[in-house]
């Protein structure tokens, strides 16, 4: 059905079969359609405004889907050897009133910020809030009086490209050598859009399985793509978190977009590469899959890093789409 | 993998300490992939070394070494300048540490080895208060990443061929030494020195080594470094690449570590920058293969190669005479068979329909006709009470249409016998669309209507605003479509129940299609939108600089439309990025069609183009007598299209 049907192709299928859809049988679908009362209906209803319904009986308003029951945790952990945290971490999950019928916008960000003399951290601070500012002024704001129209593509790849512009005047400023990854995802209706740099991950879980959505910007990341390098070598590559792209590091930056619907999806993780680093996919979608709680399950992936050494500082942020 | 395992995933520490930048402006050491970097201890003006070398100044900080520009007080009577290179260890642990004071030593020893003009003399090498120390030539100067942020822009081709010769010199020299060739291993524009005589000086020995056939650690620059790096091999076709890289960044100012690693060939040098001659990025080209044997076999190889582009033959030859020939511009396109022609009596706006071996197409001469497909012979016409511009479509064995009578007329479409009419309050310009029984259509009366095709009795309408001249298209459980109110509404197929609404700034008379959960619109406020089918959002805006009332088509990864500022563009479904345009200089409004490979539409200059879809190039033209605002029909090969010369056509495909 998610074909467009040119109107050269008529559907092939018998009509009293699939009359059903519209005629509002729920059964066989051969109760015929009472085309005068119809009429006559439609004759005397002049009135403007919205639809007029068929019958009011045999064609109950639609009940909208039910909007997902979103729930979100994020935690951020320092690990087992560094000596600061420079992962930064930010979560915002909002009805927004909508003239025909309210949608949920969530909005999660994982930086995972590197550099000497505390860079790290002010650098994955600064991203994160430039991004949230960015899409709270511009998305967020105007959703709120009921108008968005502003391209979200655009949106996510400006605000990780303004994240990118602060970071890299401040750090000319200083003459810090600070950069951060940042994947930045915003949930709006039941679509996902994420502007992503560096290595931290967007996956979606579903009932399938656990899905990557990004790309690392790693070159060992790209030798993986190419098939020149295996991912279980990968793992313990030196240059595993060499980045070629992130943000603040230079003075423009290209971002990954990625939009997905989240169809039947469970789950959305952000987890930057101190957790999926150390604790693999399965192992993550095992321990998504089997705590309900968003809050207990982000503690365990969590817990799963550390104890595999948390070599790295740990973020996560888990949404429950269901 | 004989790789150094580290302690964790450090994000660049460790691996950029085997990093160093000597006398480099310290900007270029800060490139993206540059990690976590403890800042040096910089001594400061003044200070003595060995009682004579006196430190002046900094010139650059790297991963493990500052470099400072000093004086050798030794030599009383003449100022003689030297660079200071002072290694520090910021690395945590003792086995790295290790490794870099030994690479530290290797480069001094390598150093004192060499004897080459474009690379550096070393005076001394000594420990002084638990530091290392090297003495150097002082280069003056600039480095090439300097040069290039300063040209704001791609540097001239011959002055880029001119230092790719003598790099390859310097390389031959390098890799011809022995019993090992040595193997450069980070070329790159910050370790390449232009002197004031513009001659270039390789700088930064810290990670070259004598090639001893065994797999090492270091990779180089991401972004410069070839694939086989990565893997800790480092044979002389390596340098190569590096040399290829820095020369493709020097020609395109498109920085190769801001891009993913090993996509040169995705980003070929004349598309950057046209103005570089083929034989040069030929040369490039070959450098930067991903396969070391198919690279060339050695520097000297490339160096010869190099020799013979335009820019070096004409200055050092004199002959030849280089000048760039552009390519004729094909003036006469070549066109296509007429299969035939089917003359009516007024414009054929509506946009045929092909079924059951017969066209069907609306007239303005108020009929709707049924043509044989194959000779264009009359099969019937059905005559209704205005001009018909919207397009016919069929439902099994009925043809429906809509006319500027206002009504919406179905016909059997063996004889043309009238089934049903349905009358709305205005003219039908809009299209209809046919789900199993239903049929969907807007009208100028500002409603969009939902129709039982077996009775043509009303199921549903919904009202706007503003006429809809818009078609809608039927995608999951709902229908999309534009109104001249501007916006684009997304209605439930089943009562006609508003999911969403969405605003454009101007009216839409474009019709949507659906692809990847979006809905793609044009509208009069010259803008394709890409709308998030769930819930109205754009997901992306492509601008143009006129109306959009083409339909959107989409074909594999692609959107195509066609603007009323004369182009037809192919813009990427997933981004909304323009791939190619086409300008055909006068207005489409008709919306193209795509078939086997071929983007099919019409132009007011009163041509049907055939592009080719994968790059927009052109691969016939058909003239007819009058603008073509109507869209194609393909079917076997033939493309059926109606022109305002009062014609349908059918014409090879």
């Amino acid at each position: 059905m998610s074909e467009h049907t040119p109107p050269e192709q008529p559907d092939n299928s018998p009509p009293d079969q699939s009359a059903t859809w519209w005629s509002g049988d729920d059964g066989d679908g051969t109760r015929p359609l009472d085309t005068r009362a119809v009429m006559a209906q439609a004759d005397q209803d002049q009135r403007p405004g919205a639809t007029e319904p068929l019958d009011d009986e045999t064609l109950p308003r639609e009940t909208p889907p039910a909007p997902p029951a979103i729930a979100a945790a994020a935690m951020r952990h320092i690990g087992q050897i560094r000596e600061t945290n420079q992962d930064s971490i930010y979560t915002l999950i909002s009805s927004i009133p909508r003239e025909t019928g309210d949608a949920i916008l969530g909005l999660f960000i994982v930086a995972d910020g590197m550099g000497g003399h505390a860079g790290g951290e002010i650098a994955s601070r600064m991203a994160v809030s430039a991004v949230a500012r960015r899409i709270i002024a511009d998305l967020l704001v105007p959703a709120i009086e009921g108008a968005i129209n502003v391209s979200l593509q655009a949106l996510m790849v400006e605000a990780v490209q303004e994240a990118n512009r602060t970071i890299w005047e401040q750090a000319r400023l200083t003459g810090s050598d600070m950069g951060t990854t940042c994947t930045a995802a915003l949930l709006l209706g039941r679509s996902l859009y994420i502007g992503h740099v560096g290595d931290t991950r967007a996956y979606l879980i579903d009932a399938r399985g656990i899905h990557q959505l990004t790309s690392d910007h790693s070159a060992v990341g790209r030798l993986i793509d190419m098939g020149q390098l295996d991912p279980s070598e990968a793992r313990d590559h030196p240059l595993r978190s060499q980045l070629y792209r992130t943000v603040g590091q230079h003075p423009e930056i290209a971002v990954d977009l990625v939009f997905q619907p989240i169809g039947d999806a469970t789950h959305l993780l952000l987890a930057s590469d101190g957790l999926w680093g150390c604790v693999d996919d399965a192992a993550m979608l095992r321990i998504i899959q089997t705590i309900d709680s968003p809050q207990r399950a982000v503690r365990a992936l969590v817990d799963a890093a550390n104890r595999a050494g948390g070599p790295d500082n740990i973020s996560a942020v888990l949404v429950r789409l269901v | 993998m004989a790789l150094i395992k580290k302690p964790g995933t450090t994000k660049g520490i460790g691996a950029n300490a085997s990093q160093s930048d000597a006398g480099a402006d310290p900007q270029g050491t800060a490139a993206p992939g540059a990690g976590a970097r403890i800042v040096a201890p910089v001594m400061q003006p003044g200070v003595i070394l060995q009682g004579r070398y006196v430190i002046e100044g900094t010139l650059g900080i790297g991963g493990m070494s500052v470099v400072y520009r000093g004086r050798d007080l030794r030599f009383k009577d003449v100022v003689r300048p030297c660079a200071i290179k002072e290694m520090y260890q910021s690395a945590p642990d003792s086995n790295t540490r290790l490794l870099n004071l030994k690479n530290f030593e290797r480069e001094a020893g390598l150093l004192a080895t060499l004897q080459h003009p474009a690379i550096p003399k070393v005076f001394d090498f000594f420990e002084e208060n638990g530091r290392v120390y090297l003495i150097l030539e002082l280069i003056h100067g600039k480095d090439l990443e300097t040069v290039l942020s300063e040209a704001g822009g791609p540097l001239p081709e011959e002055r880029v061929a001119r230092w790719a010769v003598q790099l390859c010199e310097v390389l031959a020299y390098l890799h011809g030494q022995k019993p090992e060739p040595i193997v450069f291993r980070d070329m790159k524009p910050s370790n390449v020195m232009i002197t004031p005589e513009d001659r270039i000086v390789l700088i930064d020995f810290g990670i070259a080594r004598s090639l001893v056939r065994t797999r090492g650690t270091v990779i180089g620059t991401e972004g410069y470094s070839p694939p086989e790096q990565y893997k800790g091999i480092a044979e002389p076709q390596s340098d190569l690449y590096a040399l290829g890289a820095t020369l493709h960044h020097l020609l395109t100012a498109s920085d190769p570590r801001t891009e993913t690693p090993f996509t040169f060939h995705e980003r070929p040098l004349r598309q950057l920058n046209p103005q570089v001659s083929p034989e040069l990025a030929a040369v490039i080209e070959k450098a930067l293969s991903y396969d070391m044997k198919t690279r060339w076999a050695s520097a000297e190889e490339m160096r010869l190669a190099l020799l013979q582009t335009p820019t070096l033959r004409t200055h050092s030859g004199g002959a030849a005479t280089a000048g760039k020939v552009a390519l004729p511009r094909v003036s006469s396109a070549p066109t296509t068979e007429l299969v035939w022609r089917f003359v009516c009596e007024d414009e054929v706006r509506s946009s045929p329909c092909v079924s059951n071996g017969m066209v069907f197409v609306g007239c303005y001469d108020t009929n709707l006709y049924a043509v044989d497909a194959g000779r264009g012979e009359f099969r019937w016409k059905y005559a209704t009470e205005g001009g018909i511009s919207s397009s016919p479509a069929v439902w099994n064995d009925i043809v429906v249409v809509g006319s500027e009578d206002g009504a919406v007329y179905a016909c059997d479409i063996r004889r043309g016998a009238l089934r049903w009419t349905f009358r709305t309050g205005k003219p039908v310009r809009s299209s209809p669309r046919v789900l199993d029984r239903v049929i969907f259509i807007g009208s100028d009366d500002q409603h969009f209507y939902a129709i039982d095709g077996l009775r043509g009795a009303q199921i549903w309408k919904y009202r706007t605003w503003m006429p809809i001249r818009s078609s809608g298209c039927i995608a999951g459980e709902s229908v999309y479509f534009g109104g001249g109110d501007g916006f684009v509404y997304a209605l439930s197929i089943k009562n006609g129940g508003v999911r969403w609404k969405q605003r454009t700034q101007q009216p839409v008379i474009s019709s949507p299609a659906f692809a990847e959960n979006m809905v793609i619109v044009g509208s009069m406020d010259n803008t394709l939108y890409a709308l998030d089918s769930e819930g109205g959002w754009p997901v992306w805006k492509f601008r143009t600089n006129h109306y959009v009332n083409s339909s959107p088509y989409v074909f594999g990864t692609r959107v195509f439309v066609g603007g009323v500022d004369g182009n037809l563009y192919a813009v990427e479904l997933k981004n909304g990025k323009l791939a190619w345009k086409y300008d055909t200089g006068s207005q489409i409004t008709s919306s193209p069609r795509v078939e086997q490979g071929r983007v099919y539409f019409g132009a007011a200059d009163g041509c049907v183009y055939c592009l080719d879809a994968a790059h927009g190039t052109l691969i016939w033209r058909y003239e007819t007598q009058g603008p073509v605002v109507s869209s194609p029909a393909i079917s076997e090969g033939v493309v059926y299209i109606g022109s305002l010369d009062h014609a349908l056509y059918a014409l090879r495909a």
